[in-house]
């Protein structure tokens, strides 16, 4: 199959390409490395904090309690009121319940005791990086979806650079010197993974993106108020009336829950508001089989079932705007596709990585040899690696309390700086593989031990 | 069950692809034929379950296709065929002059002045939904999920035009219709 596509647009579609590549491919790189790791965000949490108790199901009696006791205890020590309180479920992903509030978050035993606070510094590390590249997180989430943006201008911008790039689907030169086997690897991973890229991409940019577009629809269409944006969405919020009732009967919610809907898996709990008569109980539950991260449902503080947002059955718009997160993070169809996610997000870390490498190449083959720039792209590909697992290594060593961010962006900078110093005198990429190489071992023992 | 059978499918009209192009001369039969087998395969993947069978059945695909790009690296001989020296016109040659201010011209015009057009565009659809009587659910996530895809259809458009007038032409189109859409169907 050939594409006839105009010689000056494939030449105007590369130089797009390259350009789009150039100001974001450190970012991209960063962006596609974190998110292959986050594929394992619940099975990071529990080898950061192997010692939280764990457990199939979840007593609903044992989860109340453990929900007035962090209350109990919030109370003795005069913390300020909850605005919301959360439970997470027991899944086989994380076979954990843990009882959250504003300010902390603890693990829960059988009985509903509180056990030991949570503990996911890495994890939440790791998080953050990818949602917002650790920056105020309007300001962070809106860039990284003008992140996502630009990966979709990349794939667009890179079929029409390539009319070849079907036809030669199949053909890959892995054995080729002089840039052939890089570029081979760069377009052929490309156009076998863009259904996954594209997916990613659009959903990534549009969960980035959200607090932009739902600001423009607030003030177009629903006077300023953002929440009515989302409320016919994602459902209603609780309405507040602040004077003082007993905590609802979240164990009686749960019961009706499982009664009312056996197919089913409640994982969360939200109280909101909670001891306020407005106070509402809603919980979280996966429908398998779908893309959904599952469907809200209510309940009273009796714990009787008032009504749900409709994901799960709604109006389309409902239930794709649903389906953003699992497709994005590719937690629906258990540990083969999480398997799938990461090796495909590594062929993205792959595009990204050799992208940059291409163009470079191709310059030094017309005899423009720039050292320090070579130096500074193998300290972002080999570098980035090397700090993300001194980052892990330090946090089984020192404890949740690593600062972990701290670690990141200045070992980031100091490496970054080293190599472009080093690059014209010294083979910076082979001692940065090497050390990658070596720091994945390192993380992979210090997981092991921990 | 029918899941599995769309991916399957799907697998399956990977391979014929991969047999279809490995030959000496293309068959368009056999490339109608392959391409047919992964649709079907969308298709029952899709009637089995939804989007979540979609997905399912686009996984398998991408993993028989990934699996013949590892055999054809693992079997590829050794060469040294020079790799394409197409230039991309990015950054200077030599004495060659930066052109700064084009440079940031163009930035403005496909990042900050591209997301707003986009932002926009979204608004007017959003307000089209809404005159056409369509749910808020339905209207708030079409333009919630257009700005993205607006806006990197409208920055390669931006990219790949060489006139500065035709860019222009790009930007306001959509701006213009979103500006109208909104103060006729929003409550601006």
């Amino acid at each position: 199959m050939s594409v006839a596509v105009d010689k000056d647009v494939v030449k105007r579609a590369l130089s797009a390409h390259a350009a789009v590549g150039l100001l974001a491919g450190a970012l991209l790189y960063l962006i596609s490395l974190t998110g292959t790791l986050l594929v394992f965000y619940d099975e990071w949490q529990r080898i950061e904090q192997p010692n939280a108790p764990e457990m199939i199901h979840a007593d609903p009696d044992a989860a109340a309690r453990a929900a007035a006791s962090i209350l109990a205890r919030e109370d003795a020590s005069g913390i300020k009121p909850t605005t919301h309180l959360y439970l997470h479920l027991p899944t086989s992903d994380l076979p954990r319940t843990t009882v959250i509030t504003d300010t902390q978050a603890w693990h829960v035993d059988g009985a509903g005791r509180l056990t030991v606070p949570e503990e996911n510094g890495w994890s939440d590390f790791l998080l953050h990086l990818h949602y917002r590249l650790h920056l105020p997180s309007t300001l962070g989430i809106t860039i990284v979806g003008g992140l996502g943006v630009m990966m979709v201008g990349l794939i667009m911008s890179g079929v029409l650079a390539h009319p070849r790039i079907f036809r030669d689907a199949f053909r890959l030169r892995a054995r080729s010197r002089g840039g052939v086997g890089l570029a081979d690897w760069h377009n052929r991973l490309g156009v076998w993974t863009l259904p996954f890229t594209l997916a990613i991409a659009v959903t990534g940019a549009a969960i980035g993106l959200g607090s932009v577009v739902s600001f423009g629809l607030a003030e177009g269409f629903y006077k300023g108020k953002v929440e009515d944006v989302y409320t016919p969405i994602f459902g209603r919020d609780a309405v507040t009336d602040e004077a003082a009732a007993p905590l609802p009967d979240i164990a009686a919610a749960l019961r009706t829950m499982k009664a009312r809907f056996p197919d089913v898996a409640a994982y969360y709990v939200i109280v909101h508001d909670p001891r306020t008569k407005g106070q509402m109980v809603q919980i979280i539950a996966e429908h398998p089989r779908r893309l959904i991260y599952g469907d809200n449902y209510y309940f009273d503080d009796r714990g009787r079932f008032t009504g749900s947002s409709g994901l799960s059955d709604g109006k389309l718009g409902q239930q794709i705007a649903a389906s953003n997160y699992k497709l994005h993070f590719g937690n629906y169809g258990g540990l083969t596709v999480k398997i799938a996610y990461a090796l495909l997000g590594l062929a993205l870390c792959v595009m990204t990585a050799t992208g940059l490498s291409i163009w470079i190449g191709k310059r030094e083959r017309r005899g423009l040899h720039q050292p320090r720039l070579r130096g500074a792209w193998d300290g972002v590909v080999w570098g980035t690696p090397v700090i993300l697992a001194l980052c892990f290594v330090t946090r089984i060593v020192m404890g949740n309390a690593a600062p972990l961010v701290a670690i990141f962006w200045v070992g980031l900078a100091f490496l970054l700086a080293g190599a472009i110093a080093a690059a014209p005198h010294w083979p910076v990429k082979r001692f940065l593989a090497r050390m990658a190489f070596a720091g994945g071992a390192a993380a992979l023992i210090a997981g092991l031990a921990a | 069950m029918t899941v599995a059978a769309g991916a399957a499918a799907a697998t399956g009209g990977i391979l014929l692809l991969r047999t279809a192009w490995g030959g000496e001369r293309r068959d368009a039969h056999a490339n109608g034929r392959a391409w047919a087998v992964l649709a079907l395969g969308v298709l029952l993947a899709a009637a089995g379950h939804g989007a979540w069978g979609v997905a399912m059945a686009s996984l398998a695909a991408m993993a028989a296709a990934t699996a013949c790009l590892g055999r054809a690296a693992y079997t590829a001989a050794p060469g040294r065929g020079g790799a394409s020296q197409r230039r991309a016109h990015m950054m200077p040659q030599g004495r060659e002059p930066w052109h700064l201010g084009r440079r940031t011209l163009t930035f403005l015009f496909t990042v900050p002045l591209g997301l707003i057009a986009a932002l926009l565009a979204g608004l007017a659809l959003r307000a089209a939904a809404g005159m056409a009587g369509w749910h808020d659910a339905d209207g708030n996530v079409l333009a919630l999920m257009a700005v993205p895809v607006i806006w990197a259809i409208l920055s390669t458009i931006l990219l790949i035009e060489p006139s500065r007038a035709r860019q222009s032409l790009w930007l306001a189109a959509p701006a213009l219709a979103g500006g109208v859409a909104i103060i006729s169907g929003g409550n601006i």
